[in-house]
């Protein structure tokens, strides 16, 4: 798949959603919020690409993903690989994947959001997962040093996909900090705002 | 003889809710409910800036975000003994009743309509039929004979295809799936229309929160919006118009399609309404404040016992000590070091895991009681103390549904029907369309007071030196939602978050007394021990929350939860 996935449509139907999911307060599982908001800090992009950090959004994803011509999502992978592995995902080997039986309601996700947008006919007609194996998603916010290093090579390789799909992207001269509050020292200094 | 049932999340991805069920002669003798997963958030708190638990809160699900926000803020506001400015409040009570709108919209079509709608079965259905049946029971300009044809069409081709992907996991030609083909397609087409309102609905909370799901617009203290009304920038006239015209759209949807579906539901299905009653005492919090100090509610909070209405006792403030006094936990049979049933800002989080153990220990989530009682929690318990207390909306609301599907199912409903598994369901509708009426006229509230000239949104404060302790309430989706907090020289020195899931999805606690999914299991019916059907419905029918803490995605698809039989 090379070519851009909205084809020959003029530059005011394209939309890409970066997204980054994780939970952000479980170690490991906030390397998708990390990745994106990492992202942002490194580079400029179009208005007409979205990048944001969704959390764990379950069918919640919806909203984020239905206007999208094209989707990069950024998550942790359940894979019998070393932590830190790294692996790029089409969305044909995302929809191949068997589902199992929905215990609560919220286990839908992504596959499940995927799926019931195309049965609207809407939808996003690329979709990207770059996923990371983690070493620990235990309650304790902050990246192993496995998943810290592989998340800076998922910013490169959601540039470089972005890149690929024809999106123009700048480097900035002075990356801005990226807000990982997560990661913050305990009490803040300064004044009550 | 009787035999196990155990649905039981079997990987680490999402699934954290296990559910035990002995069935003997065809129904459910016994129960149990256990999370398996700890959530272990309130430690990561401890030492932090209570300007900042917000941030985090609105982190422990990924579903919930803006509830736990909303309650975070009011704890330490509590604490601290502050108000916040009426525009802070109103834009507030806006988000949260759109996210409500969004959040009751998905739970009924998206996550649970597939227990009661066969959809394969909508493949027999004539559209046309369809149609009309529509067009008698609403007014609802997309029920048309084109819309219906177009679904048959759009389904048959997924079939065909092979791509009945999202509808994978039904339970297609169980026994106890009733509905007429017709009635199948109705919801199938209302299952897409659906997708959009809850798009439109989360649009008012992005719009005001600045992003969804994390938002991004409070403060202890009000809000982080900007008022002035000729600046593109801040919140203006445009931005307030666009809210109200997308929040009508919302609940014109509400009110004729969702409320009409459950109506049509319930009457299909009346062999039902004697299951799924389980705990009937009943925990509601007053929620939408119309004040700064947080003593008059727009919608309403109290307590019931054992089903009776008549001596419902009110919940009247924010600061109202009959709520503070008497919440505890339990974690006798919960895996956690001790035996103690205690006060939230008393309690300590130390996990300590034993085996499963149905006799003994056997969840992570602890047993949340009222007066040492377990109680309901969930829009009903919200329905059940506004119709027992005369609140207007909700009173005409819950007798618009009873009398809908009164005359579908040719029999006079009273709201007793209401203490069951699709009780909970017509509940979650009727609080919609309360929510619905009320987020209009909160707009309202709030465009009237920027008129008068007040832009005020943030009321500044100090920490004070020593010990404070506060509470922050808020009705979620799901139900009661209390955030406790202790602060001490102005950090965090305890912080404790009671949520719906657990009052609701609890474990016994030391006298045994089983929590509300346990004990609204016990005498379902289970036709065929495979495939679990009616427990799913149950379940399904409160709307739990105890799966979104952690989302590792599985590229490769592995199972997702199984079920077993003993």
């Amino acid at each position: 798949m090379n070519e851009p996935a909205w084809g020959d449509d003029p530059p005011v139907h394209r939309r890409v959603a970066v997204v980054g999911l994780g939970n952000v307060l479980l170690g490991d599982d906030g390397l998708g919020p990390f990745v994106v908001r990492h992202f942002e800090a490194r580079y400029d992009y179009p208005p007409w690409v979205s990048v944001s950090d969704l959390g764990t959004p379950g069918l919640d994803l919806v909203p984020f993903v239905a206007d999208a011509t094209a989707l990069i999502v950024v998550d942790t992978i359940l894979l019998d690989e070393p932590p830190g592995t790294l692996r790029l995902y089409r969305q044909e080997q995302l929809l191949a994947a068997p589902r199992g039986q929905r215990l609560s309601p919220h286990d839908p996700g992504l596959v499940e959001t995927l799926q019931m947008l195309a049965f609207c006919g809407d939808g996003p007609r690329e979709v990207l997962l770059v996923g990371v194996v983690p070493h620990l998603c235990a309650p304790r916010p902050g990246l192993s040093a496995a998943a810290r290093a592989a998340a800076e090579q998922a910013v490169e390789m959601v540039a470089e996909e972005l890149r690929r799909m024809g999106v123009p992207l700048i480097q900035r001269l002075q990356p801005l900090e990226a807000d990982i509050f997560w990661e913050r020292s305990l009490v803040r200094e300064g004044e009550a705002q | 003889m009787s035999k196990r049932i155990v649905i039981d999340p079997i990987t680490r991805i999402e699934g954290h809710l296990r559910i035990d069920v002995e069935v003997e002669q065809g129904a459910v003798k016994d129960a149990w409910s256990s999370g398996q997963m700890w959530r272990g958030i309130e430690p990561i708190l401890k030492g932090r800036d209570p300007r900042d638990a917000w941030l985090f809160t609105q982190r422990i699900c990924g579903v919930c975000t803006t509830v736990h926000a909303i309650t975070s803020v009011r704890a330490v506001e509590n604490a601290l003994g502050i108000e916040v400015p009426l525009n802070a409040q109103y834009i507030r009570n806006i988000i949260i009743a759109a996210h409500c709108l969004h959040d009751h919209i998905v739970h009924f079509y998206q996550l649970s309509a597939l227990d009661w709608v066969d959809v394969v079965s909508a493949l027999k259905a004539d559209p046309d039929k369809t149609a009309a049946l529509a067009e008698s029971l609403s007014a609802w300009p997309r029920n048309s004979k084109h819309e219906m044809r177009a679904v048959k069409a759009k389904l048959a081709e997924f079939v065909e295809r092979g791509q009945l992907g999202i509808f994978a996991n039904g339970y297609w030609g169980h026994p106890a799936m009733k509905l007429p083909p017709e009635v199948n397609l109705l919801a199938v087409a209302h299952y897409l229309q659906a997708l959009e309102y809850q798009r439109i609905a989360n649009q008012v909370v992005a719009l005001l929160g600045s992003k969804t799901p994390n938002i991004q617009n409070l403060a202890v203290g009000g809000v982080a919006n900007a008022i002035n009304l000729d600046n593109p920038a801040t919140l203006n006239m445009d931005k307030l118009y666009k809210i109200k015209g997308l929040l009508e759209q919302a609940a014109a949807f509400v009110q004729q399609v969702y409320l009409v579906d459950l109506a049509a539901v319930a009457a299909m299905y009346a062999d039902w309404l004697p299951y799924g009653k389980g705990v009937t005492n009943y925990l509601a919090v007053p929620d939408l404040p119309l004040d700064r100090a947080g003593k008059v509610f727009d919608l309403p909070g109290g307590t019931i016992f054992d089903a009776n209405l008549s001596a419902v006792q009110e919940i009247k403030s924010f600061d109202d000590p009959y709520f503070r006094d008497n919440v505890s936990e339990s974690i006798a049979r919960a895996w956690y070091d001790g035996d103690w049933e205690r006060h939230p800002w008393e309690e300590e989080t130390v996990p300590r895991y034993t085996d499963y153990d149905p006799n003994g220990r056997y969840s992570w989530v602890k047993a949340p009681r009222f007066q040492g009682k377990p109680m309901q929690v969930g829009p009903l318990a919200q329905v059940l103390v506004g119709y027992a207390l005369g609140h207007e909306p909700i009173k005409r609301w819950a007798d618009v549904v009873l009398e809908t599907a009164g005359t579908l199912a040719k029999a006079k409903l009273s709201p007793a029907i209401l203490h069951s598994t699709l009780g909970r369901h017509a509940a979650r509708g009727i609080r919609a369309a309360v929510m619905a009426e009320l987020a209009l006229k909160h707009w309202q509230l709030l465009v009237e007071n920027i008129g008068k000239g007040d832009t005020e949104i943030f009321t500044p404060w100090d920490y004070p030196k020593g010990e404070i302790r506060g509470f922050g309430f808020h009705e979620a989706p799901r139900g009661t939602l209390s955030h406790w907090v202790v602060i001490r020289d102005g950090a965090i020195a305890n912080y404790q978050a009671v949520v719906p899931s657990t009052w609701n999805a609890g474990p016994r606690d030391a006298k045994g007394q089983k929590g509300p999914y346990e004990a609204s299991l016990v005498g379902n019916p289970i036709a065929d021990p495979e495939r679990p059907l009616e427990v799913l419905r149950t379940v399904h029918s409160f709307d739990p929350c105890l799966a979104c803490a952690i989302h590792t995605l599985d590229p490769e698809g592995r199972e997702l939860a199984r079920v077993r039989t003993l």
